[in-house]
């Protein structure tokens, strides 16, 4: 290095990583992805803490004891439940996770037990990229969405982006240098095309 | 002697669905642990270690708060 910076390797492996293939970063969702399930949580933490004041008040008394105690099983197993669902949400939102290479972009996304999804898209066959941001939301904490747009597929959204301005940046240059680094390769595949096409009906009339 | 039973058994519960939760994630996150220095998400505190010590902090929540209200309320 001219400068003496550390400069951390990028010779990095993944699943589904191609050979030659150079890490440049990665990134899960924005955190605002754990909004809703945070909030759900909140409501039936909430839930609970009336149903246990509700217990204690309502079954008082040795009578009721069998009541009681059979409220606050149910009460414990509900809690349960909403905590570890949390959990799960919490978990499956570590599990998606968007790598960028200098040659490919691979989106992984997982979930605990059914889902295990791995796509990957050249980024010099990128027709377009761009990116949305509608809201307020959005646009005061710097997320949205990044539509990739192939020639032959459907365009591939990544939603919740975060600091979606620096990457739409970064990945159209990372595209600019992948098809300069293709663009040899390329040209000697369409001279070949060509000459294939140019002796196509040549055969066609010998016959 | 109820009061231990459910306590035991409420902890015992928890501390297993914990476990097999983590396990998964664990299974499932560890080829996708990356250097930080790489990562440009929103918070690049959360790796795998860090998310371990969240599990057992939860974990200590709930089973603080299970047994605080079988003490109290059985």
């Amino acid at each position: 290095m001219v400068n003496g910076e550390h400069q951390p390797s990028r010779d990095i492996d993944f699943p589904g990583r191609h050979k030659g293939e150079e890490f440049q970063f990665y990134f899960r969702q924005h955190w605002i992805r754990l909004w809703w399930p945070a909030r759900r949580l909140l409501i039936w933490t909430i839930v609970f803490g009336i149903g246990i004041f509700v217990t204690s008040r309502s079954f008082e008394g040795a009578d009721l004891d069998f009541v009681r105690r059979a409220s606050l099983i149910a009460l414990s197993v509900f809690f349960l439940l909403t905590q570890l669902s949390f959990l799960v949400q919490l978990y499956t939102y570590f599990l998606y996770v968007i790598i960028v290479t200098d040659k490919k972009i691979h989106r992984i996304k997982k979930t605990m037990l059914t889902v295990d999804d791995h796509q990957s898209i050249d980024l010099w066959t990128l027709e377009d990229i761009s990116k949305n941001q509608h809201g307020i939301i959005q646009n005061m904490l710097g997320f949205g969405t990044l539509v990739l747009v192939m020639p032959t597929q459907d365009a591939l959204r990544i939603h919740f982006t975060p600091f979606i301005n620096e990457k739409h940046g970064i990945i159209m240059r990372l595209r600019e240098q992948a098809r300069q680094r293709m663009m040899p390769q390329q040209m000697v595949q369409q001279m070949a095309q060509q000459q294939q096409a140019a002796e196509q009906p040549r055969t066609t009339t010998d016959l | 002697m109820d009061l231990l039973i459910a306590i035991i058994s409420v902890s015992v519960i928890t501390i297993i669905a914990e476990s097999v939760l983590w396990s998964i994630f664990r299974r499932k996150a560890a080829p996708l642990s990356f250097p930080s220095e790489f990562d440009t998400s929103y918070f690049r505190f959360f790796e795998i270690t860090r998310i371990r010590l969240i599990m057992f902090a939860h974990t200590i929540l709930l089973l603080t708060v299970l047994i605080l209200i079988y003490v109290f309320l059985w």
